[in-house]
């Protein structure tokens, strides 16, 4: 038989069964709709972020964070991985994996120098933290929130107008633009020019950084915590009640509830407005030259020795000269011992982090798939035993094995195209219907971007996917019909 | 040459620990061109020895060969080819396919046999014309009578031009008039066309016409008339 005959013969049989084919496919479209809506998310979300970091990060810095010790996150995983296990002996190659190896280590001098020789560095500057409270303009009494960062972190494409910065030093600043709104103004020259009034705060935290680490009678409970976890009572309910207790203690302990409120009077710096840069996802975003955000990291840390030889802080930025450096910048940064990052490390990160968030959305959506199959299974199983004389007549007028298990499978691979294509589509219009309303809620955020975004190898993959579906589906029915006894099939009532 | 030749054949079949000779080293011979007749009691072999001469069932002991082909020895893949080329199946039941229209019933072995729609055509609407229903060609079998599905049935059964056609019960489910019309309908095809024809049939009227009768009984060969 031709294949085209096949088809149409396929076709036919499931429009015999209208009611039980759509209800069949049901399973795989449900299933389709899952997918195509949670990839298009996935799919804008991350196109969407990638994009956001392109515009306000910089592409030409690479970072620079001790390998070891202080990572809190170590600290904690070193905590966490011996929970119930026999307190394990610190070997010495290991020893920054154990919860009482906490301790913040900043970077010295002697390889700052080193990061300063690395060919196609322009800058190195350490990484500064600003922890500021509030903006205000002159001439207003309201204060607005910010979030201050150093102009080394901006990307190029930030400043949508002004003439920007015009020392290092300078006390200027970037405000963005969606602080027009909020500040009572209609056009960006309205707020060129002013000056505003930053207010920088001293944290505790970050306060023991400045001082060298933690000293103080909260590590004390630390310990104890730790303690209790290298040589845990064999009674493991015990255990967790001690612990709770511990740590219920350590939250209760007055330093670090002292931690939790910033101390003092904020510091105040003054700035004149440069620039308006365009407004991204975060709408509260000040930008400093680096020196001044260096005086204002001061603050926080409480230490006018910060960012300087002395005490270069936690991490370094260093500047490449051009993009092409960025990669052997960051290799150079990494032969030093460092751990080092840069705006595609991010970037990749977010890709990364989306990928594994859709893998799991979509594995949600095939148990759908996984349903339907079972249900394809049954309905193909049904019309084969329904089918046994018509079959039998099949047989009787020459046709092969090979043809009566084609047929069958074929239409088991159609029931998974059409729930595919019917899928798809619905996917599609949730896909437009989730934009519109995205557009609708957040769009003072997002501006036209899409959230949901199908990307084009979606829908063939989804129907190659759907398709094969219902062939493995069709399989086992398809075999049992093409094994019929053509004498017993036109035997049967 | 003889279209038809069988030697012992017998078929078994199990029926729980219990074995059932349906057909017991039965060996009879059919003329090329032959109308042939097998009348017997129920459960006499008679068609057990139409799905074994049509390629429907295998032999458990013995030989039939159709035009010289040797049908015990064929692959299943084989004698799917065998029926689509060689033989066309007429059954008491008509065995239409309901979702189809008459032409396209007739239609259904040209397809297997994978000829062009075009030609499909042609050939199933002059087959229709043939068994007198050019004018029910578009019609659903439910929309027939009797007589005339069993018309459509036998239009089926020469689409592939078949060197032999085997009918089982042709007219058990018609009335003795529309019967006898479709036995005319065949003689006629099986003179005019010089094809080979076993008919399975209770009616000795029916079985009157035949060249040749084989009376079967327990599934063996009780009685052969051969008509001059």
């Amino acid at each position: 038989m031709k294949f085209a005959d096949l088809i149409s013969d396929v076709f036919l049989n499931l429009t015999r069964k209208k009611m039980r084919t759509t209800l069949t496919m049901v399973g795989v479209v449900i299933g389709a709709v899952a997918v195509v809506t949670t990839v298009s998310l996935g799919h804008g979300l991350s196109f969407f972020l990638d994009q956001q970091v392109r515009a306000v990060a910089n592409p030409l810095t690479v970072e620079a964070w001790p390998k070891k010790g202080g990572s809190p996150n170590r600290a904690a995983r070193g905590m966490f991985k011996n929970i119930g296990k026999a307190p394990q002996e610190i070997k010495k190659e290991k020893e920054d994996e154990f919860f009482g190896a906490l301790k913040i280590k900043t970077i010295e001098n002697e390889m700052v120098e080193k990061m300063r020789e690395i060919e196609g560095v322009e800058r190195v500057q350490p990484k500064v933290f600003v922890l500021a409270r509030s903006v205000q303009l002159d001439d207003d009494t309201r204060e607005f929130d910010t979030i201050v960062v150093p102009w080394i972190d901006a990307g190029a494409q930030v400043l949508s107008t002004g003439p920007g910065f015009s020392s290092i030093d300078a006390h200027e600043c970037i405000i963005s633009e969606a602080y027009l709104e909020s500040m009572g103004f209609e056009r960006l020259d309205q707020l060129m020019g002013r000056m505003v009034t930053i207010r920088v705060t001293e944290h505790p935290m970050f306060a023991l950084v400045g001082r060298g680490g933690l000293d103080s009678s909260a590590l004390e409970k630390i310990q104890s915590i730790a303690t209790l976890l290298k040589d845990p009572p064999k009674n493991r309910v015990r255990m967790v009640f001690s612990l709770f207790f511990l740590l219920r203690d350590l939250a209760n302990s007055e330093e670090l509830k002292a931690m939790a409120e910033p101390e003092g009077e904020p510091v105040e710096f003054r700035a004149k407005v440069v620039g308006i840069s365009k407004k991204g996802l975060l709408t509260n975003i000040v930008y400093v030259p680096d020196g001044f955000a260096i005086q204002m990291g001061r603050v926080l840390f409480n230490n006018q020795e910060m960012y300087t030889e002395k005490n270069w802080g936690m991490g370094m930025v260093l500047l490449a000269k051009s993009k092409e450096d960025v990669p052997r910048v960051k290799a150079a940064v990494k032969a030093l011992g460092f751990r080092a990052h840069t705006m595609e490390d991010l970037i990749g990160k977010l890709h990364d982090f989306f990928a594994t968030l859709q893998s799991i959305m979509v594995l949600f959506g095939s148990i759908a798939f996984f349903v339907a199959t079972f249900s394809i299974v049954n309905t193909l199983l049904m019309a084969v035993v329904e089918r046994k004389r018509e079959i039998g007549v099949l047989q009787a007028l020459g046709a092969t094995r090979a043809h009566i298990l084609k047929m069958f499978a074929c239409e088991a691979a159609a029931i998974g195209l059409l729930g595919g294509i019917l899928g798809g589509l619905f996917g599609w219009v949730m896909a437009q219907a989730g934009n519109a309303f995205s557009h609708y809620k957040w769009g003072h955020i997002i501006g036209s971007a899409d959230l949901f975004v199908m990307p084009g190898w979606l829908f063939p993959v989804l129907l190659v996917f759907t398709t094969l579906l219902g062939l493995v589906a069709g399989v086992y029915p398809a075999w049992r019909a093409s094994r019929l006894d053509p004498v017993a099939a036109l035997r049967y009532e | 040459m003889a279209a038809i030749e069988t030697e012992n054949l017998t078929r078994i079949y199990r029926v729980g620990d219990e074995e059932v000779r349906a057909l017991d080293g039965l060996s009879i011979t059919v003329p090329e061109g032959a109308l042939a007749a097998v009348v017997g009691p129920s459960g006499s072999g008679k068609s057990t020895l139409l799905a074994l001469l049509g390629g429907l069932d295998t032999p458990s002991a013995g030989r039939v060969s159709v035009h010289g082909d040797a049908l015990e020895r064929m692959t299943p893949e084989q004698l799917a080819a065998y029926r689509l080329n060689s033989v066309g199946f007429v059954f008491q039941d008509f065995f239409l396919l309901g979702h189809l229209t008459a032409l396209e019933n007739v239609e259904v072995p040209l397809k297997l046999a994978s000829l062009e729609r075009k030609e499909r055509r042609a050939r199933s609407a002059e087959l229709i014309e043939l068994v007198g229903l050019g004018h029910r060609g578009g019609h659903f079998p439910n929309q027939l009578s009797g007589g005339e599905r069993q018309r459509v049935a036998i239009a089926r059964a020469l689409a592939n031009q078949p060197r032999l056609v085997l009918a089982d019960e042709p007219t058990g489910n018609l009335d003795e008039k529309i019967g006898r019309e479709i036995i005319e309908t065949l003689v006629k095809l099986n003179a005019e066309q010089k094809m080979t024809m076993v008919l399975v049939t209770h009616n000795p009227e029916v079985a009157a016409r035949a060249a040749r009768q084989f009376r079967l009984g327990s599934g063996k060969l009780v009685e052969e008339t051969v008509q001059e």
